[in-house]
């Protein structure tokens, strides 16, 4: 046990040292992208998909997956939108969109634990719903919202942007959940084996719905930032996203098969998506190379990340067989 | 039930046989409801015309989903499916729009559909790198080249046979569902009725028994990405025949479609459990969905909103029947 | 059973009521309206479509391909099934749905495109729609009037929209001749798949990499508060008229766009008349239904508004009804 645990505290040293060496490489290709303003910049553009990738780090963790968290950012937008526009009570409305981002996310939880449907098959099958339902609210139409809301996506408090704020508190949370509670114990426990946790009679439903409703939330505090930073509600807003989410918490070093997993690297994965982009757009590259790139990257990797594991786990049969010739 | 069986001594035979058909098509009783509703419901929806472009415009999410079932038989997935379409559909059409030949264009877009799959193949059989994340680099990789070779636009100067064969019909079927069918035929003798495909199914159900009797999973699982590209190749083909043109996007849209197909037929996404008949069903109940969906005017998103729930209600029917004895 | 019975009896009488509708609907004249995708200014079409069919009397059935050119291949097919007297079209790719259309013209069917040309097709009868490479050259024009006092060398930033979007090519294409005409300009074109997140970050990062950038171009303007939000960041949002201002134009006729130029933190807009275009492409079917011979090409040209005189023309902007 403290073997493995010992590994886990570094299952982010990979993404961190990748993020390190593409800091580098774009700092000696741009000579703009060292500079403070830039670097604020990237970690503004991060914190969407770094929050949302906090919460669907629990959900990984416990061998799910939700990929219907950028229909919930679209519904969410759209309902904060609307409710905005109609009422003008930014409580009311705010209260209302993280709310209904929690209880969607929950929704997926219950569906999966009622109805025992593979997660991806429930998540897509309420990614269509959400999809359907968001258009149905707003008609498809760009809804404004205040400028004042722009506090949000650009304000700033003692001289650090709010969004980048807002992602420090998630961040706390999560690492505080995922390190210091039973609840991320009990997460990581049912992916390892959800058979054992119920045999141990681990409160295995509750978990997997809170670890549902994590990503609801997370995903709702997300859409707030992003529409306050867009300016407005955009039809079709957040969709797709769902996949640099997950592509975020895997570069990190949580694995898709659950069990084990971090909150620090899935932040770091989030900022390191980010970095191709700025990086791309910093040395004014073709509008068509991105995709290209971008598909490289993470093949590259996911290529360096299974290698250094590979290589962790030699490292530690080798300690183990040193250890057992040492005391034999 | 079980008092139909001891009221009627001739009933078990027929019921149990009955019983393990559904639990091998879950997705058949579903498709004989929507059927009969839309039919009922709508006068065009039996219509020959109808039935042609519901058939037509299936194809390619067809072959797409039979590689898909594959890979999800061994357990894995392959997100690069849709865009690798998109790939060999543009560079097929660059091909033929050089040389005017549509062998050499049949070639390009199997080399490669079969060049991609061998790279997932290769990666997530002999690497053992974790399939979800390794087909999304392959499937950003793949639209990027789309989008680079065309700059974002149709390739146009598709060579006149080719665009003669989309309105070729053969025994009174388009030929291009002609073409689809012979290959679902094929791929259901290969997963089916070969050793091949008992290493696929035993791969997905479980890795390490298969590893210990002796099958080379790496290869195995190579071969499975390797033919799931070649399938989306020629479906990427296909796509040229049915649009007159190569466009780049055209396969951005059909990857949740595929996987959903899939899965509403009843084949597992966590391997082992599955066959391309049961996919063929899945297909055939989004197709007819839409198109009935359309004919009775329902408004897009509500559409939307009806197929999450069928996807959902198919899938927890599947697997209620499959659990019943 | 008998619950099943009554299910079923239940089901076939709505089947009859529906039939029973449809045959005492038989007579009014229907259009198919074959969709590519919603978003706020395609709606903006389709509603002036629908109301002036209502007000002729012709019922419409609608279908959305959601961006899939083969669905809308077939979306079309089964429109043709239905017997329709017109299909009315906007193609998610202009090259995709000749096959369908084809097929149409063969049932003589009269065929109505609109919003996105379909230039090379044999089988389309007329085309109403927005002139976008003039509507890209007019924002050209203007920004480069703007630009012309300044020496030396001045970056302009494009933000593109879908690379597969033949009016996001030809706006590009427009502003591109008109801002040429400067001897001395560079524009930094970023994509952004029409997405505003998308378009956020590029013109976050454009001006990281290019802090001179002097003038943004938005192929729809609806990304022009994100504009807005990157240039309050870097503390360069000065209203029009101030020395330090960087020129903001965009096409399309939002109430985004609407609201930035009325704030004077855009330039201006070209407006999309999308009112006129539904109406018309209504207007041409039921001429073509009628026998009546149509113009062609029916190109309904955007008009270009400036801060100074926006607000006196809101009523002819679509986002700002």
């Amino acid at each position: 046990m403290s073997l493995k645990h010992r590994l886990s505290a570094v299952n982010w040293l990979p993404i961190a040292a990748a993020t390190l060496v593409a800091c580098i490489l774009l700092s000696l290709l741009s000579s703009s992208f060292m500079s403070y303003t830039n670097l604020q910049s990237v970690l503004v553009q991060a914190s969407v998909t770094a929050i949302m990738a906090i919460g669907m780090t629990f959900i990984i963790v416990t061998a799910g997956i939700d990929i219907s968290v950028g229909a919930i950012l679209f519904f969410t937008s759209s309902l904060f939108a609307k409710l905005m526009m109609d009422t003008g009570s930014y409580t009311l409305a705010f209260a209302c969109a993280l709310l209904c981002a929690t209880v969607l996310g929950a929704l997926n939880g219950v569906l999966i634990i009622k109805y025992k449907i593979t997660p991806l098959i429930t998540t897509l099958a309420t990614y269509t719903m959400y999809r359907g339902m968001a258009i149905h609210l707003t008609g498809a139409q760009n809804i404004p919202v205040p400028r004042e809301m722009g506090f949000l996506g650009n304000g700033k408090l003692l001289s650090i942007p709010v969004p980048i704020l807002l992602l420090a508190v998630v961040l706390a949370v999560g690492l505080y959940l995922f390190n210091a509670t039973r609840f991320g114990l009990y997460a990581r426990a049912i992916g390892n084996s959800a058979q054992s946790a119920r045999e141990s009679n681990l409160p295995v439903n509750k978990v997997t719905v809170f670890a549902y409703a994590l990503g609801g939330i997370t995903t709702g505090i997300a859409a707030l930032i992003l529409l306050a930073r867009v300016g407005g509600l955009q039809s079709g807003i957040g969709i797709g996203i769902e996949f640099t989410v997950i592509a975020a918490v895997v570069l990190g070093g949580t694995k898709l098969s659950g069990g084990d997993g971090t909150i620090v690297g899935s932040v770091i994965g989030a900022i390191f998506l980010v970095l191709i982009d700025n990086g791309l757009n910093l040395m004014n590259a073709s509008p068509y190379v991105y995709d290209i790139v971008k598909g490289s990257v993470l093949l590259i990797a996911v290529v360096i990340d299974k290698v250094s594991v590979t290589r962790q786990q030699q490292h530690l049969l080798n300690q183990r067989a040193a250890r057992i010739r040492a005391t034999g | 039930m079980d008092r139909a069986l001891t009221q009627n001594p001739q009933a078990p035979t027929e019921k149990a046989r009955w019983h393990s058909w559904i639990k091998q098509y879950p997705a058949a009783p579903i498709i004989v409801v929507l059927l009969v509703a839309f039919s009922t419901l709508s006068p065009y929806f039996l219509t020959a015309g109808n039935i042609e472009s519901v058939l037509i415009a299936n194809s390619v999410i067809m072959l797409g989903a039979i590689g898909m079932t594959m890979v999800f038989l061994t357990g894995g997935i392959d997100l690069s499916i849709s865009t690798v379409i998109s790939a060999s559909a543009v560079i097929a059409g660059i091909v033929m729009a050089q040389t005017d030949s549509i062998s050499l264009g049949i070639a390009t877009a199997l080399a490669t559909g079969l060049a991609f799959g061998a790279l997932n193949g290769f990666l997530i059989g002999y690497c053992k790198l974790n399939p979800f994340i390794t087909t999304m680099g392959t499937q950003l990789v793949a639209r990027g080249i789309a989008f680079l070779l065309s700059q974002g636009i149709a390739v146009k100067g598709t060579p006149f046979g080719l665009m003669d064969f989309s309105f070729a019909v053969v025994l009174g079927l388009p030929a291009v569902s002609i073409i689809t069918l012979v290959i679902t035929m094929l791929f259901i003798v290969l997963l089916g009725y070969t050793s091949w495909g008992r290493e696929v199914l035993l791969l997905g159900s479980n890795r390490s028994a298969a590893r210990y009797s002796g099958i080379n999973t790496a290869r195995t699982e190579l071969s499975v990405y390797l033919l799931a590209g070649g399938l989306a190749g020629i479906a990427g083909l296909i796509s040229i025949i049915n649009l007159g043109n190569a466009i780049p996007g055209v396969g951005d849209t059909l990857l949740l479609i595929i996987i959903g197909g899939v899965v509403l037929g009843g084949t597992s996404m966590t391997g082992g459990e599955g066959s391309v008949m049961r996919t063929v069903l899945g297909v055939a109940i989004l197709a007819i969905l839409t198109s009935g969906l359309n004919l009775l005017g329902i408004p897009f998103y509500d559409q939307l909103i009806i197929q999450g729930v069928l996807i959902f209600v198919g899938n927890g029917l599947a697997q209620h029947l499959s659990r019943r004895r | 059973m008998k619950h099943l019975l009554y299910r079923v009896r239940q089901l076939l009488s709505l089947a009859v009521l529906c039939c029973v509708s449809a045959l005492a609907n038989a007579d009014a004249i229907k259009l198919g309206l074959s969709v590519d995708q919603l978003f706020e200014s395609r709606v903006g079409v389709l509603n002036a479509i629908k109301s002036e069919a209502q007000k002729q009397g012709f019922e419409i059935i609608e279908v959305v391909a959601d961006g899939d050119p083969q669905a809308q291949n077939s979306q079309i097919q089964s429109l043709v099934t239905q017997k329709v007297d017109a299909i009315l079209v906007c193609a998610v790719d202009q090259n995709t749905i000749e096959r369908a259309l084809l097929g149409a013209k063969r049932k003589g069917i009269p065929i109505v495109a609109f919003d996105r040309a379909l230039p090379d097709s044999r089988a389309v009868d007329a085309f109403v729609g927005p002139d976008s490479i003039t509507d890209g050259y007019l924002a050209g024009q203007y920004t480069a009037q703007q630009l012309a006092q300044i020496d030396g060398n001045i970056q302009v930033l494009e933000l593109l929209g879908a690379l597969n979007d033949q009016n996001g090519i030809d706006r590009s294409k427009g502003f591109n001749d008109a801002i040429a005409e400067l001897p001395n300009v560079e524009v930094i074109a970023m994509p952004t798949d029409w997405d505003s997140a998308r378009a956020l970050a590029a013109t976050q990062n454009a001006f990281q990499a290019n802090p001179d950038i002097k003038a943004v171009f938005a192929a729809t303007d609806t990304h022009i508060p994100s504009v807005e939000t990157v240039l309050y960041d870097i503390a360069k949002l000065h209203p029009v008229g101030s020395d330090q201002h960087v020129v903001v134009t965009g096409v399309n006729g939002s109430n985004d766009g609407y609201q930035a130029t009325l704030r004077g933190n855009a330039d201006g807009i070209v407006v999309m008349d999308l009112h006129t275009t539904g109406v018309t492409a209504v207007q041409l079917a039921a001429a073509l239904i009628n026998g009546e011979s149509v113009e062609l090409n029916n190109v309904i040209p955007g008009n270009f508004y400036t801060t100074s005189n926006i607000e006196a023309n809101k009523a002819n902007i679509w986002g700002a009804q």
